[in-house]
């Protein structure tokens, strides 16, 4: 039943959001706040493995619903399909690399969560002094860790600013909107640490599941699915049929070794593996979130496609909204899907929400244990969890002014994340099976990858030039790096290990 | 399995969801999807039913320890 296409109409020039909307969405975030004073009231000791990993007590349910709301951000709601509109069927590659994140956690996973238990780790960083005795390295892959997260947040609270101004008609400022949610997400933070923020993740998580679901149901059956759109694709969009060319083969394998390499070492992300109650927990927790893609990340694809067949002529700002355009078309017809407009816009808030919480925990407990304990050996655990909270605060203050403030001019050092994070992948993925490999070459690795990833990044953009060879240059950085650590592994005489420089993590 | 051959295993069913032998364009429709689109789809559920699999049979050989931990 599809009507004439209303592509003049621009949603952001409305409130999306009516005075029903806007209580729901209001009580959704009062209801974060009461969750993080429960995360509070449970507390069982004030230390450090309480609030950063809520006592290493996580069970299925909560496990499975914060790596979920975790993995996927406001970007999968949002961004996917805006995606999918422009590129069509090829960005399918967005199903497959969520899928292979699953695949990485296979292969380190099983045994690191083995080694958090038997030795406390709190941090990415913890695992590789334990692993490496190596100071410089849990230092360097922190400071790369806080350098991707730190990115993560500002382009997060920039994309959540937008929402509220849009979602009210801009009666309530971009601002505004940044300072208030950023408010609220560190105060529940501050209140339960990681047992908060996974309580609301279950929050989050189920509201992204429900709305995608909703949102992709609603648009199936309004426009007929697929297959009654498919012939109409083929007239109006036969680009999207044509297979991708050799060049953009290599592209599509070059974004799923970056995501493979990249997502699973997000900080906040190993330490979810640390937070499992147990090695059975966490092993169905994964065996279910590899289905996860195939009814979050496939369902926004097609989303977009649907709209390339409905509002096929779009410019790229206008293809951002294209789901709330299709549901402001549905609605057009059927008022009372005005409510999955709400459920959109809530799923897509508490997405962001999800994502940020955990980093900005994430980055609070590397500063914590990796950057301000080594200095002060002998500070209490109830010092180090306020240093902690305090640092919460700090980062997000910084992060708001920078997602207020922040020039377009270097905007773009805050799309640096998954290409640099990548690098830490030999370090995490080859120790953990390679027990002869040593600390050095692994250190040269990581800087060589990192100063070789810089300098393509930059001289790409001084080219003017995308990629090289169509590969990602993280991916480029990825190889100089692993070529880099067979080279030394070969060259340097293996010294036996003394009981001196033998890997020591603190207790916690 | 050893943890090799697991991670060898996932690895290529990883690569083959690339549609790698796709080169012309046919316009047919597959259940709504071009082929090559809808083999993209096909071979990503192959993947994650087996890294279901090797989650579910291989964890205690990857954590390399024993499976007292599981229960």
């Amino acid at each position: 039943m599809p009507t004439t296409p209303d592509v003049a109409t621009d949603v952001t020039d409305t409130a999306l959001l009516g005075p029903g909307g806007i209580a729901f969405l209001s009580l959704y975030l009062v209801s974060l706040l009461l969750v993080g004073l429960a995360g509070r009231a449970v507390r069982k000791e004030n230390s450090l493995a309480d609030f950063f990993l809520g006592g290493r007590g996580m069970g299925f349910f909560v496990l499975l619903l914060t790596l979920y709301a975790t993995q996927y951000s406001g970007n999968t709601l949002i961004g996917f399909a805006a995606q999918a509109y422009r590129q069509g069927y090829a960005f399918l590659v967005s199903v497959t690399f969520m899928t292979a994140v699953i695949g990485c956690y296979l292969i380190f996973a099983p045994k690191l969560q083995r080694l958090s238990k038997q030795h406390d780790f709190i941090t990415p960083g913890d695992y590789f002094h334990f692993r490496y005795g190596s100071r410089a390295l849990a230092v360097l892959a922190t400071i790369i860790g806080i350098i991707a997260l730190g990115n993560y947040i500002v382009t997060n609270l920039k994309a959540i600013g937008t929402i509220v101004e849009s979602a009210t008609g801009h009666q309530i400022s971009f601002t505004t909107g940044v300072i208030a949610l950023s408010f609220i997400m560190v105060v529940y933070e501050t209140l339960g640490g990681l047992r908060s923020v996974a309580w609301t993740d279950v929050i989050q998580g189920i509201l992204l599941m429900v709305g995608c679901l909703c949102i992709f149901g609603a648009i199936q059956w309004h426009y007929g699915g697929l297959t009654g759109m498919a012939e109409q694709l083929q007239t109006i969009k036969p680009e999207f049929w044509t297979p991708p060319t050799w060049s953009e083969k290599r592209t599509w394998l070059s974004t799923l070794i970056l995501v493979f390499a990249g997502i699973p070492l997000y900080p906040h992300a190993i330490q979810r593996i640390y937070a499992a109650r147990s090695a059975g927990t966490l092993k169905r927790s994964l065996q279910f979130m590899v289905f996860m893609p195939l009814a979050t990340t496939l369902f926004m694809v097609l989303v977009g496609i649907i709209g390339a067949a409905r509002f096929p002529d779009l410019s790229k700002d206008q293809s951002e909204q294209i789901t709330l355009r299709l549901l402001q078309d549905i609605a057009a017809h059927i008022p009372a899907v005005s409510m999955l407009i709400v459920v959109f816009l809530s799923a897509a808030v508490a997405a962001i929400m999800s994502t940020v919480d955990s980093a900005l925990l994430s980055i609070a407990s590397m500063f914590t244990q990796d950057l301000y304990r080594p200095m002060r050996s002998r500070a209490s655990q109830s010092h180090l969890t306020r240093v902690g909270k305090m640092c919460s605060w700090l980062v997000m203050a910084l992060s708001t002014l920078l997602a207020i403030n922040l020039p377009q001019t270097i905007y773009f050092l805050m799309e640096i994340k998954l290409e640099l994070l990548c690098q830490i992948a030999p370090a995490m993925l080859l120790g953990i099976h390679f027990p002869r490999l040593r600390s050095m070459p692994v250190l040269c690795g990581l800087v060589v990858g990192v100063v070789f990833y810089f300098g393509l990044f930059f001289t790409l953009r001084a080219l003017d030039m995308p990629r090289l060879w169509d590969v990602h240059s993280g991916i480029w950085a990825l190889l100089a790096n692993l070529a880099t650590i067979g080279l030394l592994s070969w060259l340097l005489p293996e010294t036996p290990r003394t009981s001196a420089s033998s890997p020591q993590v603190a207790s916690n | 399995m050893s943890r090799g051959a697991t991670t060898l295993i996932s690895f290529i069913a990883l690569v083959l969801t690339v549609p790698w032998l796709y080169t012309s364009d046919r316009m047919a429709i597959w259940f709504g999807f071009p082929p090559w689109a809808f083999y993209t789809i096909a071979t990503t559920v192959v993947y994650a039913v087996v890294l279901n699999l090797l989650l579910g049979t291989q964890w205690s050989r990857m954590a390399g320890g024993d499976d007292a931990d599981n229960a």
